[in-house]
């Protein structure tokens, strides 16, 4: 699992921790970032239709301004809050902009 | 216009919702940790597990890079008791420094950890503040392998004192943690304290343990080799007291007589005694043997109150033993004919000694597939504070002193290890003291050794 995709997995989780399942449902709403049904045997939650650190980058940006816009800067915080110990093996400039 | 009021009104409640929320969700995963380590700290009770557990579960929880827990006293300083680390650190520690932090310990003679030990929390940005025994420059090439930040150091306390420390380090700065990662940190300090208390409590208690046990088995090795070297002296003094008094060294005078006689008494009941501590010493060293036969207990009954009736009949009391009708070969029990002998001839021993008037009733009996012996007398009775302790070892009736019982407390307790290494049961009933007292003996009419 890419780093990207451990970001986008731990907003989802940690939002559905606060406000249920209705987390899932807005990141499916997120362009760019598919929810995997989950079945047996599979490892990952989410994909992005594009692979590349900048199109992923701009992926996590989309999903957190998701929870934003509905549920404002807190839920920002939150996404902050929940990745800082794994964006700490980032360079600045692969950090989503949104996280940093 | 209004809609926009509307829409803007839905927001900021959106928005409360949410934060409180998120309040809750806090609330819940600090719960959730705290029951976690509730269940850790009841399950567990050896100190090094406990403390591997907890660390365990603080690495996952919370992603941290490393966590240790130490017991302390003053005497010996901190001592590991576990620790968890990343795959990070790990991969880091061991291509850097070799093996893995927990050959390290923290330094309380730096001046940065010192303050632990008056209750105070560390918390450091450098890693070579707190560690020793580690050239700085390697830990300085692992805190920036790892990104650690930041290094908690913990008193765990009990009582005002410390008895243990907890070691956190992140790769986060201390003001950059979550509310939820803060409050669970302060709220495990004192889980963890109570548990780790509660862990060394439960393993000095066990050491102790072992201590008195090696102690008693020292002190029963001791009675038994004591009571060896007295036997042999005694069975010379007895076996020559004896011939003297039959005459085999020539005829003794009256005067002399008696006094050889009161010798050959007094060593006939040392050699009573000495047997009971053998005995106890042959149980309690577990070599005890037994040899099983077949044994007529009826019979053997009878015998040992014909050998006693005489003395009790000088006593002025009266020796009654009935065996209830039953078909030939019922009273035949396995068992080992000696040791069951001295258990009917200790409970009509005690039975003489504490029945001043009246007299005792034997008898033997069928109950279901077991055998009953009574013993019953019209002496003093038990209180029922004594009953029970009766089969314990050196105990003796409240009553024994005013009647002046002389004996070493043993009798019962072997009369009881013996018939429990029978498949047998041992007891007594009393209605009180002055009421007299029935000893109660049932063993297995037959039984696979």
């Amino acid at each position: 699992m890419s780093i990207y995709h451990q970001i986008a997995t731990r907003i989802i989780k940690e939002q559905e921790l606060i406000i249920g399942p209705l987390a899932w449902s807005e990141a499916r709403k997120v362009v760019g970032l598919k929810v995997i049904d989950k079945q047996a045997g599979q490892k990952d939650f989410v994909e992005f239709s594009s692979d590349t650190p900048t199109e992923s980058q701009e992926v996590i940006n989309r999903l957190v301004a998701q929870y934003e816009r509905l549920f404002g800067r807190a839920s920002r915080e939150v996404c902050r809050e929940v990745v800082n110990g794994i964006i700490v093996d980032l360079q600045p400039s692969e950090i989503p902009t949104s996280l940093r | 216009m209004a809609e926009t009021n509307i829409d803007s009104i839905s927001h900021d409640v959106a928005e409360q919702l949410y934060k409180q929320n998120q309040e809750l969700a806090v609330r819940n995963k600090t719960l959730s940790l705290l029951r976690e380590l509730y269940q850790i700290s009841i399950l567990t009770i050896d100190p090094k597990t406990l403390g591997g557990r907890i660390s365990n579960l603080l690495l996952d929880t919370l992603e941290l890079e490393f966590v240790s827990i130490y017991s302390y006293t003053p005497e010996t300083g901190p001592a590991l008791l576990g620790y968890s680390q990343s795959p990070k650190l790990k991969e880091s520690w061991g291509s850097t420094i070799g093996g893995d932090p927990s050959d390290k310990q923290i330094d309380l003679q730096r001046e940065a950890v010192k303050k632990l030990l008056s209750g105070e929390t560390i918390i450091d940005s450098n890693l070579t503040n707190i560690w020793s025994g580690v050239n700085d420059e390697q830990l300085l090439r692992i805190k920036g392998f790892c990104h650690i930040r930041t290094t908690l150091i913990y008193p765990l306390m009990i009582d005002g004192a410390v008895r243990g420390l907890l070691n956190v380090s992140l790769n986060r700065e201390y003001n950059d943690l979550s509310q939820f990662e803060r409050e669970s940190i302060i709220n495990i300090i004192n889980v963890i304290a109570v548990a780790l208390d509660r862990s060394i409590l439960y393993q000095q208690i066990k050491i102790a343990n072992e201590k008195l046990k090696e102690l008693d088995r020292q002190k029963t090795e001791f009675v038994s080799i004591a009571s060896h070297q007295l036997r042999s002296p005694l069975t010379a003094i007895k076996g020559y007291s004896s011939m003297l008094l039959e005459g085999s060294f020539g005829p003794v005078g009256e005067k002399a007589r008696e006094a050889i006689d009161r010798v050959f008494q007094s060593s006939q009941k040392l050699v009573l005694v000495i047997e009971d501590f053998l005995n106890i010493s042959r149980i309690e060293l577990g070599t005890m043997k037994y040899e099983w036969g077949n044994v007529d207990f009826e019979k053997m009954t009878s015998d040992i109150v014909g050998d006693v009736r005489h003395n009790l009949e000088q006593n002025g009391l009266q020796i009654n033993f009935k065996a209830f009708p039953a078909p030939v070969g019922t009273y035949t029990i396995t068992a080992d004919s000696g040791k069951i002998s001295q258990v009917v001839s200790n409970l009509i021993d005690n039975a003489n000694k504490y029945t001043k008037q009246g007299g005792i009733d034997i008898t033997l009996s069928k109950e279901g597939n077991a055998i009953r012996l009574t013993v019953k007398d019209t002496g003093v009775g038990i209180d029922p504070t004594t009953m029970p302790k009766l089969f314990a070892k050196f105990s003796r009736s409240n009553d024994a002193g005013k009647i002046n019982i002389k004996g070493t407390g043993l009798g019962l307790y072997v009369a009881k290890q013996i018939v429990d290494a029978h498949h047998g049961k041992i007891w007594a009933e009393s209605e009180g003291v002055g009421k007299g007292s029935t000893f109660i003996v049932e063993l297995p009419v037959s039984q696979t050794k």
